[in-house]
């Protein structure tokens, strides 16, 4: 039952997810491009500042195009079976958990093409450039981080599309209503709750969020593919 | 005509001038006596319109000095205790002296070198760490704050502890010549070095590279602690300097494309960058343009008191007038060669492991991971079996 899934996934998403694959594998690429001895310049002395500096340009992009491909699988998954009223689902002798559980394990397995063409891309990226004393890469460590960034956005948003529509209304509706009277509430909650004070509440659920034991601490921290 | 009627004729026109001129002085006073009073008389409009701004001036400066007052009064009132951690006066509420005691004396293990410290001695800090309003705390001479809600963690206290100590000790060193050319900034233990480690590898100077290579007198020179006279060339290649004069002209305001610094960030004229950099901030010493900053000189300073052992921060206030180098070998009783080494190698240990905590972050990441799965197969809106 596994194969038929991932094959129905990949017939839904492959157009869409292609170009991600490419960018996945493009990006490191960017990420040291014009990274090198401009011509009449000594090499040494300029190199490991300009490397680490420009690079950094690039760090935002990472977590972004994780996100992205993540959200792509995740709502390719269900979107046949929205389309359809889930009765391909209802037909299958399968619970609802199994049911899940294989589709779930089908566009993980997608995901592993972008990922691995991130660290093709990565260790291509590292060898097309000699790096200055004192600098390292890690092209195998930001594969990593990636991966996770990639499942956790697809799991996230594959839970999301798998309820239904009210659902996901409620969800979304009590984050804006969280963040629009919360923000505007701040005085307020600070009389019952000091922390308030000195935090806004969108702050607060921001930095509760984005830093560990929060779902999207792999967001946050180093993305870097060269550094010290 | 007799004699007297002959006189009275001649002196008629005497008479007449005198009469002329007195009269022209008459009006002449009385046009200024009327500009006079016309100039009086819009100086008293001006003060009486200025009036009842100085009286709302005066009303403020007597409410806040009543504020004051009162506050001092306040403050008499609040009962407080003074503990001595160290040579660390500390003043706080009755109720938290334990804990003001018990929280200080941890930190103050890190700053035991410093003992000596004579603004140390003569400041006294007051303590808070409640989760109501602060009471007003009066305290005479230099005075320092530690002041928080009690939600902060114990953490974030003693690095406000660390910064309010680092911040006192800090005006003992702008005494020195070692603070007035070479480095003024409050002394916190180097515990994290990873930044001075980033500074070091990536900063463009052909003396950082020589002192990541294991040269100790890159070391020195990175710091702008070379015995010799300094200057730009024994730090930076030209393309470097180039590369210096753009980066620090724009933290002034001047950016790239304006043309009385394009010689220097467009053309790249060695010479003019030169001359730029060493005019931007003419106040400042040459010292202040070597690769390396404040970070990686406080720990120098730190590592050579350390070094020193007893004595070392007493010996370093002792002689105001050495170099930033004598300064430091007279405090540690090393060479400088052998505080370079010392110090690079306490940078080294210190390199960023750049994902860290990766295996803790997966972790996290997997549980959510497998908590959204469950959600996800826990749906309401159909189930089967």
């Amino acid at each position: 039952m596994y194969q038929p899934m991932l094959y129905l996934h990949w017939k839904q998403v492959r157009f869409g997810l292609i170009p991600f694959i490419l960018a996945a594998f493009a990006l490191p690429l960017l990420t040291v491009q014009g990274l090198g001895v401009p011509a009449g310049m000594d090499a040494a002395s300029l190199d490991a500042y300009r490397v680490v500096s420009q690079s950094h340009q690039w760090l935002m992009f990472y977590p972004l195009l994780a996100a992205t491909i993540g959200i792509v699988l995740a709502l390719s998954a269900w979107n046949w079976d929205h389309q359809l009223k889930h009765v391909y689902a209802l037909s299958l002798p399968l619970t609802r958990m199994e049911f899940a559980m294989l589709k779930m394990g089908a566009g993980a397995a997608l995901a592993v093409l972008p990922i691995f063409a991130l660290w093709i891309g990565a260790h291509v990226a590292t060898l097309s450039i000699t790096l200055p004393e004192g600098l390292h890469a890690y092209p195998n460590e930001l594969a990593f981080r990636f991966g996770l960034a990639v499942l956790v956005a697809y799991a996230l948003l594959f839970a999301m599309a798998a309820g239904t529509v009210k659902t996901t209304v409620y969800v979304v509706s009590a984050v804006v209503v969280l963040l629009v009277v919360g923000g505007n509430s701040n005085e307020l909650l600070a009389n019952f709750f000091p922390i308030f004070e000195s935090v806004t509440f969108v702050e607060w659920a921001v930095q509760l969020l984005a830093t560990a034991p929060g779902p999207f601490e792999v967001f946050s921290g180093s993305w870097t593919l060269i550094d010290v | 005509m007799s004699r007297l009627g002959k006189r009275l004729l001649m002196s008629l026109p005497l008479l007449l001038l005198a009469a002329l001129s007195a009269n022209a002085v008459a009006a002449q006073e009385s046009e200024s006596a009327q500009q006079a009073s016309a100039v009086e008389l819009e100086l008293v409009q001006r003060l009486d319109s200025l009036m009842p701004l100085y009286n709302e001036a005066r009303r403020i400066s007597e409410t806040a000095a009543a504020r004051r007052a009162e506050a001092l009064k306040q403050a008499a009132l609040t009962d407080v205790d003074t503990i001595k951690v160290g040579p660390l006066n500390i003043v706080a509420l009755p109720e938290q002296a334990e804990l003001a005691r018990e929280l200080f004396s941890e930190v103050w293990q890190e700053y035991e070198n410093f003992a000596v410290s004579p603004s140390l001695q003569s400041h006294h800090i007051s303590f808070q760490w409640v989760t109501q309003q602060f009471s007003p705390i009066y305290l005479e001479g230099d005075q320092a704050r530690v002041e928080l809600r009690r939600w902060r963690s114990s953490a974030f206290v003693k690095r406000a502890m660390r910064r309010v100590i680092g911040s006192i000790i800090e005006s003992d060193i702008s005494d020195l010549r070692l603070g007035e050319e070479w480095v003024n900034a409050a002394l916190y233990p180097p515990t994290d070095l990873s930044g001075t480690y980033r500074e070091l590898a990536s900063m463009p100077s052909k003396v950082s590279r020589a002192c990541l290579a294991g040269d100790a007198g890159g070391c020195l020179s990175a710091l702008g602690l070379d015995e010799g006279p300094q200057d730009l060339e024994s730090w930076y290649t030209p393309d470097e300097r180039v590369e210096l004069a753009r980066r620090v002209a724009y933290r002034y305001g001047r950016y790239p494309n304006r043309p009385e610094i394009a010689p220097c960030t467009i053309q790249g004229d060695v010479e003019f960058c030169d001359d730029l950099l060493r005019n931007l901030n003419p106040s400042s010493s040459i010292e202040h343009l070597a690769p390396l900053g404040a970070d990686a000189r406080l720990a120098m300073i730190w590592l050579a008191v350390d070094a020193g052992g007893e004595g070392a921060f007493e010996r370093l206030l002792a002689n105001p007038e050495a170099t930033p180098a004598e300064a430091l070998q007279i405090a540690s009783g090393m060479t400088s060669d052998q505080l370079a080494r010392l110090w690079r190698t306490e940078v080294l240990e210190h390199r960023p492991a750049v994902y860290a905590g990766a295996l803790p972050m997966s972790g996290l990441a997997l549980l959510w991971i497998a908590l959204f799965a469950a959600l996800a197969m826990r749906s309401t809106r159909w189930r089967l079996g």
